[in-house]
């Protein structure tokens, strides 16, 4: 009885000490480089499972395999020859090479059926 | 009173409006709108980006995130691409390549107008002005009405929350924070353009609750204005603000509507 009434008393107390330290941010060293392992791990996970997802779904093969700049220069290409085309994008951070290779097949596509 | 923002964006929202014949707002259906519009919607798996317009001679087509699971911010995303092609915002005919480029680069400045006027664009279409104008006559100025405009007219409660301010004559605004600070401020035309960003938000404040404690009071607060408005510039005492926040989970991030009553309140009676 004693003894889980400390147990009890000492958990208590930790809960506390630790409920406080992360309300200070204060974590250890130890923790840190543990925060710092799970969040390497979780992001390498992440970038596994996108490389796995076909992004370019529809978009032909001589698309995928341009490069950024080939792309940018095609697409150059085809708002000279279309002059009123309009291009835009709502976004957080940035337009992926993937989303410009989208955009190129439909260019393309719309190029086609326009002529 | 809504602001003269935007005059070209505002005044090709209504010439929409006009031409879908469209009176009410059980009338604004985007996918009709977009369709009206030569407009084809596409709902893909892009990477970066959340949407995309592409229009070539007289073909359109939008491509939406299937990231995007919320039925407001699919149509406001949706009619703010629309809002692209109906405000003329057309590659230049300079150089294309640095166009691209620069399209490409959603920090650069000279993005800002354009997609400033395709939001004021969107919102119009989705939240008319003379059809939000009755849900804006309330004698408590809380969430509660923004949190109607949302559920009328398919909207976000932050968009609705944001429109309100724009419409009503109430003194207002939108405050949206994050870590702790406000991010930015959306000001009805009456309300003091006293909180600078990046303030950093008062332990009094609801707000400062769910950066502190992940948790939040659901309830409207009455507070001293000085919790939001800076000690110098009002008699605290004396000035009364109502907050009503809410939070946005997967962003972390809080909004708060702020308002100064014109008259004396002695408690929050959110039944009248």
């Amino acid at each position: 009885m004693t003894r889980n009434s400390k147990r009890s008393m000492y958990e208590a107390l930790a809960h506390e000490v630790a409920m406080d330290a992360a309300a200070r941010r204060e974590l250890t060293d130890t923790q840190r480089a543990e925060a710092r392992e799970l969040l390497a791990f979780a992001q390498g996970k992440l970038a596994e499972l996108e490389a796995k997802q076909d992004r370019c779904k529809g978009v032909r093969p001589e698309i995928r395999a341009m490069d950024r700049p080939s792309v940018l220069k095609r697409l150059a290409e085809i708002f000279k020859l279309q002059p009123r085309a309009v291009f835009a994008f709502r976004d957080y951070a940035r337009l992926s090479d993937d989303d410009l290779r989208l955009a190129l097949e439909d260019a393309e596509q719309m190029l086609a059926r326009l002529s | 009173m809504a602001t003269a923002r935007s005059p070209k964006a505002r005044a090709e929202a209504l010439r929409l409006l006009e031409e879908c014949r469209i009176t009410r707002p059980e009338d604004i259906d985007i996918e009709r709108i977009a369709e009206a519009n030569g407009v084809e919607v596409v709902y893909d798996d892009i990477d970066g980006a959340t949407a995309s317009v592409l229009r070539l001679g007289e073909l359109s087509r939008i491509r939406i995130s299937s990231r995007i699971h919320d039925l407001g911010w699919q149509r406001f995303t949706i009619t703010h691409e629309i809002g692209h092609l109906r405000c003329g915002h057309v590659v230049s005919d300079g150089d294309a390549h640095e166009t691209v480029e620069r399209t490409c680069k959603p920090l650069d400045k000279t993005r800002s107008i354009p997609e400033r006027e395709a939001s004021v664009f969107a919102s119009e279409v989705l939240m008319p002005e003379p059809m939000v104008k009755p849900y804006c006559a309330v004698p408590v100025v809380t969430l509660a009405p923004a949190r109607a405009i949302a559920e009328t007219f398919t909207t976000s409660v932050l968009a609705s929350a944001l429109r309100f301010v724009e419409v009503t004559d109430e003194c207002c605004a939108v405050a949206y924070c994050s870590l702790g600070r406000v991010r930015w401020l959306k000001p009805s035309a009456t309300f003091p353009d006293w909180i600078p960003r990046g303030r950093r938000l008062d332990p009094r404040s609801a707000a400062f609750d769910y950066d502190d404690s992940g948790t939040i009071d659901a309830a409207p607060q009455l507070l001293s204005a000085d919790a939001w408005l800076p000690s110098d510039r009002v008699d605290g005492e004396r000035m009364q603000l109502v907050e009503h926040s809410a939070v946005i989970a997967p962003l972390g991030v809080v909004f708060s509507m702020l308002w100064i009553p014109r008259h004396e309140i002695r408690h929050l009676d959110l039944a009248s």
